[in-house]
């Protein structure tokens, strides 16, 4: 017996449970030095017997593994395909909710566009690392265990409708969050930054600074309140009456206090149109106030009409 | 067109994963140990890898269907499996399955339903 083969036995007993080392040791042993005597009786010099022999077992940690039983993967077929779709779900889900959440609360306090991008981006890299990592262990951990999970058996209730024409795709859903992410940052930036600064330096806001003490963080909230519904209206998968009617509540919410700010002159900033010196801003009833007024009551009008008109579908 | 030599392998290993099983527990029925019984084995024609053998006699152990003694007799001690009662009737199952595919084989070969 040489050290090649306590080496290799060492190797293999290493990821051994204790109580069947003793028993898996001897009979190892016996076997490698069975094979060595048979090959050493036909004639094979004794060293390069041992050689062949121990080559021949292979890797130690994959014996050692078929002798416990322990599986040579992370995670087997059993479980691949529920651990795919719910990494999926978790990422498509959890991720853009905290980045938007955590990208507006962070503009209404007040830190500029340019660190809030760098920093949600930051984030939200950080936490799907996160999620594909702990949701990796557990499943690792399960297919370990020797307790499987209740058996999911897939049923035909399970099969995904195919798509429709009235269907939500995600990439729409995505360009909507966009979209709205942007507005509201445009929205929050206009108290702190502004391509035009009054005399002394300062930024002058479009909107009225009266706004911020209600109507801004209201329609803020609106935007972000109409992100949430995007996510669920993907979920949902197509246009339906609840949604559509929620639609339609989300789209008065923005565009009626939005239409009487303007017909009551509250919105516009006089000091922006001064220091641009295009004089006050805007007058109520002027082609400029009555076209914008059009516009959001036709975009908030279609988008309600054509939600309905989906669901009826 | 023919296959390759290492797709061929690789269907030959799939063919006799199952073949191995059912041979262990057939000749299982006088007592073996480790080495003694991979060469056992390849008298007969059933080439195993050592590698496979010895895990796979310590599973069929624990699943019941062979039973073990130490012998620390002989020259060095070692490790004797026999076909346990449930083994045996283990076996008469798998080799009717075995026969069961066998044929039908032979009928696909002929052209028969």
């Amino acid at each position: 017996m040489s050290e090649l083969t306590d080496r290799y036995v060492a190797a293999v007993l290493r990821s051994i449970p204790d109580k069947q080392r003793v028993d898996i040791e001897a009979e190892l042993r016996a076997s490698i030095d069975d094979e060595i005597d048979a090959r050493a009786a036909a004639g094979e010099d004794a060293g390069r017997a041992e050689e062949e022999v121990l080559t021949t077992l292979g890797d130690p940690d994959r014996l050692a593994a078929s002798y416990s039983g322990r599986p040579g993967h992370l995670i087997g077929p059993d479980l691949f395909f529920d651990y795919k779709r719910l990494l999926l779900v978790l990422l498509v889900s959890v991720v853009p909710i905290v980045v938007v959440v955590l990208a507006a609360v962070r503009l209404l306090g007040g830190e500029t566009f340019g660190e809030v991008i760098f920093d949600t981006v930051g984030t939200a890299l950080t936490l799907a690392v996160h999620i594909v990592f702990w949701t990796t262990l557990i499943f690792a951990l399960i297919e370990r265990s020797n307790q499987k999970p209740p058996e999911t058996e897939w049923s035909l209730a399970k099969l995904p409708a195919l798509p429709t024409p009235g269907s939500i795709k995600l990439s729409d859903t995505i360009a909507s969050m966009v979209v709205l992410t942007l507005v509201i940052a445009g929205l929050s930036l206009t108290g702190s930054a502004s391509p035009v600064t009054s005399a002394a330096g300062a930024p002058v806001s479009l909107f009225d600074p009266d706004l911020w003490s209600f109507w801004l963080p209201y329609f803020i909230v609106v935007l972000s309140i109409e992100i949430i519904f995007e996510i669920v209206k993907y979920r949902v998968g197509r246009w339906t009456w609840p949604l559509a009617s929620v639609n339609l509540a989300l789209n008065s919410a923005f565009a009626i206090p939005a239409v009487y700010l303007l017909a009551t002159d509250q919105i516009l900033n006089d000091e922006f149109f001064e220091t641009l010196g295009w004089g006050t801003a805007p007058d109520v009833g002027s082609t400029t106030i009555n076209l914008t007024i059009a516009i959001i009551v036709a975009i908030a009008a279609w988008d309600v009409i054509d939600a309905f008109r989906k669901a009826r579908r | 067109m023919t296959y390759d030599e290492a797709q061929l392998e690789g269907h030959l290993k799939e063919l006799r994963r199952g073949s191995v099983l059912l041979s262990v527990l057939l000749i299982l029925n006088e007592p073996g140990y480790g080495y003694g019984l991979l060469e056992r084995l390849s008298e007969f024609g059933v080439d195993v890898d050592s590698n496979t053998l010895y895990p796979m006699l310590r599973r069929l152990e624990k699943q019941g269907v062979l039973k073990s003694e130490w012998d620390t007799e002989g020259t060095r001690p070692r490790k004797y499996y026999t076909t346990s009662g449930e083994g045996v009737e283990l076996a008469r199952a798998l080799q009717e399955a075995w026969r069961e595919m066998t044929a039908a084989l032979e009928r696909l070969e002929r052209g028969e339903s």
